[in-house]
């Protein structure tokens, strides 16, 4: 992994050189826009050189676990799945939604258990925010009570 | 002694409860930040007295900052930049079920470092104000660069990798408009990132959604990610080790907390650098050792009070909360300055009154919510993730009503995940992008201000250079004590 992350640190190091170049670095009299990001690139590059001809020794994985990759993707589809309907159906509804997925599909709960603790924290949260902190939480299609 | 009374009053003392108990709700909530909220209450503290708005806007400063250790303790969500260092032991400690004691230890650190840092304002300000006076931007950016080679060099066990991921957070920290020169870099032509990337997406996205991802990919075939919370407060052990911690933290603390610029982030991290550097044991921090939560919260408690120093001495308010007291104290008509002492003695001395009634009130409101806290730990994992999820993704929109912010979070939450699957510390990045910036800053000012272009001009003035030798010599001291030990034979 150091051998990766050190390949990725010098062409990312090469990059920053470009366009701190580019830039315009200016002197060390008067520094420029590209100054700063120049002396990162070379700091890049030194690490990434570091890392890659003398990688650490190879560490265990951090925890011993198993990979569970299914509900791992579903985590990540409901992020996204979440943001993009979370001012067109509103906080409520898209917040009930990808709570329901997340107990029930990434944690594995009951049916039961996933739609009630879904609605009690969609709804809760909705209260705390839009009514008593009156952050503007999108509506949506939901009709809310006068002065939610 | 007028001043010291008026701080005492029932009304007064109300004020207190009611600013600390908003500080830690704000604290504990993803999003929120003293900043804003002092912001948004200051206007409804004009029709108070000078003494009582000022007890209670600092009530909700002091409060952020423990609130803000709460969420990092138990969940990994750092809720101040300061707050950072503290997830590295104290959310482990929550792990082995030792939560309590990691949150009992913060508030005690907190309450001895805002304390000693009171004495200290009261006895020492004026002299403290002409030293911190001799700070300019090369010794800033001294301090600030050792700042960064201890973030490196201290946290995790590879210094190369801790390093490239600090130098990262610089990387991160240059997105935006330029300070000086006002032009965009690595905005890729979008408006959104204009205005650079947002500490909370990141540090939500990093160490919050991060760690959420990454349990949800490794979850353990047997028992759970968080054990059962055992004692709530901390041992006689717990005591032993973190005594020396926190008087060492109160004093580095205060001394950051003073200069221009000196952020309690930076003082909490210099903090965790000092006690793993003189533990018998430093293997031990980054696992669960308490000493890397009392020394860090003491720190930036003690910082938050050596702020007021140059504040009221010399009207310089060091950080943006800081700026919006100076504003509360000015809307009163008082200007803080040399003559404050002199011509509005019950100002200063009502202030430092209440920034110790505040951090009692801390201890005394914070203390008993320990239990009710460590309770959120009971709840089964499964069950608790995707409402931390909630509030993480919550506090990302609430911050500007922005799903640019939301998605930023989303990004930085497969970072961390990124990081953790492959064993990098995040906690460098987050400390090198706030760092990052003041760093650039002061870089450019103190080379514009030397007129030569010639950077050893650093070592010619007697704190910055002290400062980036001792910087250079943590960064180099792995390599020379490998010659040396390979040295002739």
């Amino acid at each position: 992994m150091d051998r990766v992350a050190g390949a990725a640190a010098l062409l990312g190091g090469i990059l920053l050189v470009y366009t701190g170049w580019k830039l315009d670095p200016g002197t060390p009299r008067l520094p420029g826009p590209g100054f700063f990001p120049l002396l990162i690139a070379l700091s890049m590059g030194g690490l990434g050189a570091r890392l890659f001809f003398r990688p650490g020794p190879s560490e265990a994985p951090p925890r011993p676990g198993v990979s569970r990759w299914t509900p791992f993707i579903v985590a990540l589809l409901s992020l996204i799945g979440y943001v993009a309907t979370l001012t067109g159906l509103g906080y409520l509804l898209a917040t009930f939604a990808f709570l329901v997925i997340q107990f029930r599909w990434v944690e594995g709960q009951r049916w039961v258990t996933s739609l009630a603790t879904a609605a009690l924290a969609a709804g809760i949260s909705l209260m705390l925010f839009r009514v008593l902190l009156k952050v503007p939480l999108p509506v949506g299609i939901l009709p809310l009570p006068k002065g939610w | 002694m007028a001043g010291l009374l008026s701080a005492l009053t029932p009304l007064n003392l109300l004020y207190v409860f009611c600013g600390v108990l908003i500080g830690t709700v704000i604290g504990v909530l993803p999003g929120l930040g003293p900043t804003a909220s002092i912001a948004l209450l200051l206007p409804a503290t004009v029709g108070m007295d000078m003494v009582s708005s000022l007890i209670f806007l600092a009530g909700i400063y002091y409060g952020a900052m423990y609130g803000g250790s709460t969420t990092s303790i138990l969940v990994n969500i750092p809720g101040e930049a300061a707050s950072v260092i503290t997830c590295l032991d104290g959310y482990k400690m929550a792990r082995q079920g030792r939560a309590g004691a990691a949150l009992g230890m913060a508030a005690f650190g907190s309450f001895v470092g805002g304390t000693l840092g009171v004495f200290a304002v009261m006895l020492i300000s004026p002299f403290l104000a002409e030293a911190a006076l001799k700070f300019g931007p090369a010794e800033m950016f001294a301090l600030l660069f050792f700042a960064f080679t201890c973030i490196g060099t201290l946290v995790g066990k590879s210094v190369a990798r801790g390093l490239l991921m600090a130098v990262l957070g610089l990387l991160l920290g240059v997105v935006g408009t330029d300070e000086i020169h006002g032009v965009d870099r690595y905005t890729f032509g979008t408006l959104y990132l204009r205005d650079g990337i947002g500490l909370v997406p990141l540090a939500m996205g990093i160490f919050g959604l991060g760690e959420i991802l990454f349990n949800i990919e490794q979850r353990e075939k047997t028992g759970s990610i968080l054990k059962a919370p055992k004692n709530l407060l901390p041992t006689r052990e717990d005591w032993k080790r973190s005594l020396w911690p926190m008087l060492r933290g109160s004093g580095l603390g205060f001394g950051i907390g003073v200069l221009p610029g000196g952020m309690p982030a930076v003082a909490s991290l210099m903090s965790y650098a000092v006690e793993k550097r003189v533990s018998k044991s430093p293997e031990r921090f980054g696992q669960g050792a308490i000493e890397g939560v009392a020394g860090p919260e003491t720190a930036n408690n003690a910082a938050t009070a050596g702020g007021f120093v140059p504040l009221l001495t010399l009207g310089i308010p060091t950080n943006s909360v800081l700026a919006l007291l100076l504003a509360a104290l000015m809307l009163h008509g008082v200007t803080p300055g040399p003559l404050l002492l002199i011509k509005w003695p019950n100002v200063f001395w009502g202030v430092i009154a209440s920034m110790y009634i505040g951090n009692l009130m801390l201890l005394v409101l914070n203390l008993p919510l320990i239990g009710l806290f460590v309770q959120i730990l009971r709840v089964p994992y499964a069950i608790l993730s995707p409402l931390i999820i909630m509030f993480v993704l919550l506090g990302a929109y609430g911050l500007n009503n922005s799903i640019p912010d939301v998605l930023m979070t989303i990004f930085f939450g497969v970072l961390g995940y990124l990081l953790r699957r492959f064993s990098f510390e995040p906690a460098p990045l987050v400390l090198a992008f706030v760092l990052g910036p003041m760093m650039e800053l002061n870089l450019s000012k103190a080379l514009i201000l030397f007129g030569t272009g010639n950077p050893l001009h650093f070592f010619t003035r007697p704190i910055s250079g002290v400062l980036l030798a001792s910087a250079l010599a943590v960064l180099f001291y792995p390599l020379i004590r490998r010659l040396w030990s390979k040295g002739p034979r």
